[in-house]
């Protein structure tokens, strides 16, 4: 190495030194895992133990939450996929500037607005006394509001818009590399429409479709303004446990061990995810 | 495999607005059952459009497509029944070429075992029954368009459409596979339409041959035809008649035309004859130019030659006469006299092959 690049090493300091301080931070909270809380709370100590893994894994209502949380993104994953394809399909494809600004537009508004306006405006919406129950009882279609909000219809509601951009644009990557022609060819040989999609279009996308699961899924999992705001109490994803555990129980030996827990399965999720795609792609993608 | 019954194919008063430009512009031709015909014509004149109109990928403005007479205008590209070569193949990456090639088949609801026959004779008829487990990743530009042409006929369609076909080969592999498409259109006797802009390619495969111009039918005819009658200074100039000069009519009885040329006077040829005194413009291909010693007794121009090239088969001269600049091919195999620059000779037109076009 010659001298001008090892100056230029210098360069990555500050990075490393964040990155350092970020996994000193986790390491110590995981640390903090082993031990129990002090009485009084704030403090940790004790002797070094496994007693918070056990009390999680002794816990229906623990691993509940834990199980709940990955059960819920992957479904939120599955339904922001299903509306994101025919979404990128468009915005890669459409032939009308005008339909691919606007869907442009809608999703990249969905981008610049902050959490909790976006939150706010959903409760708007949503609430008893909501724009959506309004006009539904306004037209007759049912007699009371319906609670859209405070369960997990409105937080998944929401995630699913707070999520799809992601999705969309991940895939509109993907939907721009298939050829047009491939899937004409399909039609040519007698296939309709909706065949050429199942047997060429959809196969030919699955590689950039477990792409975007992944990363959808990974933000999925993470959520938790979302669930604070539109739950109402009564929905809790593992992040919003974790806090709770945190700042009202102040018992930060458990949250840690809860986070461990729920970030080794994580991984182990989107490893599975990183596998599926591999697969994907020796099968499908040659 | 069998003989296709071939279909008869009819385009008329076709048209085509993208927004408001009018790429195609009212084409009407009929070419009967099994034969080929080749779309002609410079980049953008509209060939591809055509072709995909015929598929059903672009749909036209105005006008019909007859197939055996019925109109299929208005049908989805499913139901057409025509057999596509796209000009990349476009085959499909996550199947094998035998899957790609029982793809066609596989929607047309046959059975297995009749998938498994037909898909083994196509592409032994292509001469991939080797290849057949092997995917387009693994398979050489030539190999994938013979799979991409097996993927076409096993269908037996009623027509089947190729845009530029050999495009992307190189030389030796297109004439070898112009070769090929040629034996096999005529012994399957389908009916098929060629996009090409390469005139040899066209002359070589063609029954009948559509010249487009900006959207246009310039001229319909078969090869021989627009080869030696071209109508107009553009199929001459498409058609490589380097020899296109101002004339003017003296008189004409038939299709014999006498002209004027810086004081000479020639014959030429015009479908109908000509009025006297009428500007014309004749076109002459090289070949049809005779660079003779200046005390020749026939009609001809005398001048200069400017310059000699020797390619290969032919002498190539410039020969500078009635104002003009002449371009003369002259074979180099036959022990004919040699002119050097700057020597004075006499060039002679071939009045069977002075074509008289209209300005
Ligand atoms: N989708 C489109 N929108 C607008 N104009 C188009 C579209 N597709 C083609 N055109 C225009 O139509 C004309 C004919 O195009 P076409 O592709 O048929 O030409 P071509 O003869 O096949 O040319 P090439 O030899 O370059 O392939 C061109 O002028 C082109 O710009
Ligand atoms: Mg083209």
């Amino acid at each position: 190495m010659d001298k001008e690049n090892r100056h230029h090493l210098w360069l990555t300091v500050p990075a490393l030194l964040s990155i350092g301080l970020l996994f000193s931070a986790y390491g110590l909270f995981g640390w903090t895992s082993f031990y129990r809380a002090t009485p009084g709370g704030l403090g940790v100590g004790g002797d070094f133990t496994f007693d918070n893994y056990l009390r999680i894994f002794g816990s229906w209502r623990e691993l509940a939450v834990i199980g709940e949380t990955l059960w819920i993104s992957f479904a939120l994953t599955m339904i922001s996929l299903v509306i994101a394809v025919p979404m990128a399909l468009v915005i890669a494809r459409s032939p009308s500037r005008l339909v691919r600004s606007i869907l442009l537009f809608t999703l990249a508004v969905t981008f610049l607005s902050g959490g909790v306006t976006r939150a706010y405006a959903w409760m708007v919406l949503l609430g008893n006394k909501g724009l959506i129950n309004l006009a539904l009882v306004h037209l007759g279609v049912i007699e009371r509001p319906i609670r859209l909000v405070f369960n997990w219809l409105g937080v998944s509601i929401s995630l699913v818009h707070f999520l799809l951009p992601f999705t969309v644009f991940t895939l509109v990557g993907a939907v721009k590399n298939l050829p047009l022609s491939v899937e004409e060819a399909a039609r040519n040989l007698g296939a309709t429409r909706m065949t050429t999609f199942f047997r060429v279009t959809l196969p030919l996308l699955s590689s950039g479709l477990v792409v975007a699961a992944s990363l959808t899924y990974s933000l999925a999992l993470s959520s938790f303004l979302f669930p604070l705001l539109l739950g109402g109490g009564r929905v809790r994803m593992v992040a919003n446990h974790i806090y709770e555990r945190l700042f009202v129980a102040y018992d930060i030996p458990f949250a840690a061990a809860t986070s461990a827990v729920f970030l080794v399965l994580s991984f182990v999720v989107i490893l599975g995810f990183a596998g599926l795609e591999r697969l994907v792609r020796k099968v499908v993608v040659r | 495999m069998d003989k296709i019954q071939g279909s008869s194919l009819s385009l008329r008063r076709l048209d085509k607005y993208y927004d408001r430009f009018h790429v195609i512009r009212d084409v009407s031709l009929d070419v009967p059952p099994g034969s080929l015909l080749t779309l002609l014509g410079p980049s953008g004149c509209g060939k591809t459009t055509v072709l995909r109109m015929i598929a059903g990928f672009v749909a036209s403005t105005s006008g019909e497509i007859l197939v055996d007479g019925r109109d299929i205008a208005g049908l989805q590209p499913e139901a057409r029944d025509t057999g596509m070569v796209f000009q990349n193949y476009a085959l499909f990456p996550h199947m094998t070429a035998a899957d790609n090639v029982a793809f066609g088949l596989r929607m047309r609801r046959l059975s297995k075992a009749e998938i498994v026959e037909r898909v083994r004779d196509a592409l032994d008829m292509v001469k991939l029954g080797a290849l057949a487990g092997r995917y387009p990743s693994q398979l050489s530009g030539g190999q994938q368009q013979r799979v991409a042409l097996a993927r076409a006929l096993v269908v037996r369609p009623k027509l089947l459409l190729l845009d530029e076909p050999l495009g992307a080969l190189d030389r030796n592999l297109r004439d070898e596979m112009q070769a090929e498409l040629r034996n096999l259109q005529r012994s399957l006797g389908i009916t098929t339409v060629v996009v090409t802009h390469d005139q040899d390619e066209a002359l070589y495969l063609s029954d009948w041959i559509a010249v487009l111009k900006e959207g246009r039918i310039e001229q319909f005819g078969q090869p021989l035809d627009i080869y030696d009658r071209p109508a107009s200074q553009f199929v001459s100039r498409f058609m490589g008649i380097a020899n296109l000069l101002p004339a003017r009519v003296v008189g004409s009885v038939g299709s014999r035309v006498e002209i004027a040329m810086g004081g000479v006077r020639v014959a030429g040829w015009h479908p109908e004859g000509l009025a006297a005194g009428r500007d014309v413009q004749i076109a002459v291909r090289p070949t049809h130019v005779e660079v003779a010693a200046a005390i020749d007794p026939r009609d001809g121009f005398v001048g200069t030659v400017s310059a000699v090239a020797e390619l290969g088969e032919k002498v190539v001269y410039q020969v500078d006469a009635a104002g003009t600049r002449f371009e003369a091919h002259a074979s180099r195999m036959r022990s004919v006299r040699r002119h050097e620059p700057g020597a004075t000779v006499k060039v002679v037109l071939d009045p069977d092959h002075t074509i008289v076009l209209e300005r």
